[in-house]
C-alpha cells in the first residue's frame, strides 16, 4: 500500500515551484537566480518520479474520480513544464507572451484539479498547515491518509 | 504635520494560542488571544495596506475549523469601518508570503503589490525540496504564488531587491533576510513630510508579534529590558534581533513606535474600538484634519 498524500503534495509543490520560477523570470531583468543549491530539484525530475509512483497505483472504485483528476493534473503539469522550456527557447517577445499566458492557464488548471481533489482530513491539502502559526494550539490532529492499492 | 493615518484592523483571531510560539521561551505563560490583522495607511493621496490577510475561500474554511480561527471577516467588511472599499486600495506591501499575510490578493483589484524578490526566490527553492524537509514549507499556499503570477502578468506585482526609500512618499521598505521568513520585509512610515528621524512608525510584519519581542524584562541578565524574538521562524533568531535593533534605532529607541499586528494588547496602548462584527480597530495615529474612526476614542 502507498499513500497518495506525497503525490498530491508533490504536485502542489511543483505547481508552486513552476509558478515561482515563472514569476521570477517575469522580473528577471539582470538578476541571476540563486536556485543552484545542491538540494534543489528540477520540476521535470520530480514530475517523472511522481509519474513513476502513479503507475504503481490501482485506485479503489470510490477513488476513481479523484485519481483521474490527479492523473490529469500530472499531464497538465507536464505540458506546463514544456511551455516553460519553450519560453526559454523563444526569442520572439510576442510569441513568448502567448506561451506565458498559456502556461499560466495550465498552472491554474492544475491548481483547480488539486482543489477538486483536496481532502484536508486525509492530508490532501495544498497548504502546509501542519506547522503554521495558527496550528500551534495544542490540538492534536491526525490525518487518515487515503490508502490506495499498489501493483507489486 | 502628520501625513498618514495608520490603523491596525483585526480581520480574524484565534484563542488560546501558546505564548511561547510568539515569544521565545515563554513556556510557562498563559495562552493568549492572537488577532490576525492588516494595517491601513491613508495619506499623501494614497490608500495602502500592509499585508492582505487570507481568503476564507477554498481551504480557508478548513483552516478556520481545523485550527480554531474565529470571526474571519472580508476586507470589504473590515475596511468599511474606516470608510474604505477594497477597490480604493492602490498599494499593498507584503511583509512575507505566509498565507495569513499574502493569502487574499484577489480582493484588491486596483492595487500594486510589493514583495521582496528574496522571499519568492527562496520559497521557490524550498518548494523543490524533499518531503522530509516539508517543515520548511509551512504556511505557504502554492496557490498564492499563482495569484502573484497573475498580478505580475497584469503589471501589478513589484519584486524588490532590498531596501527601498519612498516606495510611496514617506514610506520606506526594509528587508530582513533569513529572519521570520527568507525575505521578510518591514515598513517604516516617515510621518512628518517624509523627514528622517521625525514621527516615524514601524510596521514590522511578523518580525515583531508581541510587545515582549521588543521589550522583555531583562532583570534575569541584569539589564532593564531586552529583545526577545518570536519563536516561529525559518531563518535566524539573530537576524530577527538585528532587525529589531535597526527598527529601534530608527525610532530612537521608543518601542511604542513599533506596532505588532498579532498583539491583542494594542487596544491597551492605542485608542481602539470593537466593531459590530466583534473586531478590534486600533488607531495608531491620525493624519492632519482626519477624523477618528474609533471615536469616541478610548484606550481599553
Amino acid at each position: 500500500m502507498v499513500t497518495v498524500v506525497p503525490i498530491y503534495t508533490g504536485l502542489s509543490h511543483i505547481t508552486g515551484q513552476i509558478g515561482g520560477l515563472l514569476l521570477l523570470s517575469m522580473h528577471r531583468e539582470n538578476h541571476d537566480l540563486h536556485l543552484d543549491h545542491k538540494l534543489y530539484r528540477d520540476p521535470r525530475d520530480r514530475l517523472s518520479e511522481i509519474e513513476g509512483n502513479l503507475d504503481t497505483i490501482s485506485p479503489p472504485k470510490e477513488a476513481k474520480l479523484h485519481f483521474w483528476a490527479i492523473v490529469k493534473a500530472v499531464g497538465t503539469l507536464r505540458q506546463a513544464i514544456d511551455r516553460m522550456e519553450r519560453i526559454a527557447a523563444t526569442k520572439d517577445a510576442e510569441r513568448c507572451d502567448q506561451i506565458t499566458a498559456d502556461l499560466i492557464r495550465r498552472l491554474h488548471k492544475v491548481h483547480a484539479l488539486l482543489r477538486f481533489t483536496a481532502n484536508p482530513d486525509a492530508g490532501l491539502t495544498s497548504t502546509d498547515f501542519d506547522n503554521t502559526c495558527c496550528n500551534c494550539t495544542g490540538h492534536a490532529h491526525h490525518h487518515e491518509s487515503i490508502k490506495l492499492g499498489v501493483h507489486t | 504635520m502628520v501625513d498618514y493615518s495608520i490603523h491596525v484592523l483585526e480581520y480574524a483571531r484565534t484563542l488560546n494560542y501558546p505564548k511561547a510560539a510568539l515569544v521565545y521561551g515563554a513556556f510557562d505563560d498563559e495562552p493568549v488571544t492572537m488577532p490576525f490583522s492588516y494595517v491601513l495607511l491613508r495619506g499623501r493621496g494614497h490608500v495602502a495596506l500592509v499585508d492582505v490577510g487570507y481568503a476564507h475561500r477554498d481551504h480557508g474554511k478548513y483552516l478556520a475549523n481545523k485550527y480554531h480561527i474565529e470571526n474571519w471577516r472580508s476586507p470589504q467588511v473590515v475596511l468599511a469601518e474606516c470608510g474604505v472599499a477594497p477597490e480604493d486600495v492602490d498599494t499593498v506591501f507584503i511583509t512575507h508570503a505566509h498565507f495569513d499575510h499574502f493569502g487574499n490578493v484577489e480582493d484588491f483589484p486596483n492595487a500594486t503589490f510589493y514583495i521582496q524578490r528574496e522571499e519568492i526566490e527562496r520559497w521557490t527553492w524550498v518548494l523543490s525540496l524533499p518531503d522530509r524537509m516539508r517543515w520548511m514549507t509551512a504556511s505557504i499556499d502554492p496557490g498564492d504564488i499563482l495569484r502573484a503570477v497573475d498580478l505580475s502578468a497584469e503589471g501589478r506585482m513589484k519584486l524588490l531587491d532590498g531596501d527601498i526609500e519612498n516606495a510611496i512618499p514617506g514610506i520606506d521598505l526594509h528587508i530582513a533576510k533569513d529572519s521570520h521568513t527568507y525575505g521578510s520585509m518591514w515598513v517604516s512610515v516617515r510621518n512628518n513630510q517624509g523627514r528622517h528621524g521625525e514621527d516615524i512608525w514601524i510596521l514590522p510584519g511578523d518580525l515583531v508579534c508581541q510587545f515582549e519581542n521588543v521589550k522583555m524584562d531583562g532583570s534575569l541578565i541584569d539589564v532593564e529590558s531586552m529583545y526577545n524574538p518570536g519563536a516561529q521562524t525559518v531563518g535566524s533568531y539573530t537576524n530577527i534581533v538585528l532587525a529589531i535593533e535597526e527598527m529601534m534605532k530608527l525610532v530612537e529607541y521608543d518601542e511604542r513606535r513599533i506596532v505588532p499586528v498579532h498583539e491583542a494588547r494594542l487596544a491597551d496602548h492605542f485608542p481602539s474600538r470593537i466593531t459590530s462584527e466583534g473586531l478590534t480597530i486600533s488607531e495608531i495615529c491620525l493624519a492632519d484634519e482626519e477624523d477618528s474612526v474609533v471615536s469616541p476614542a478610548r484606550v481599553r
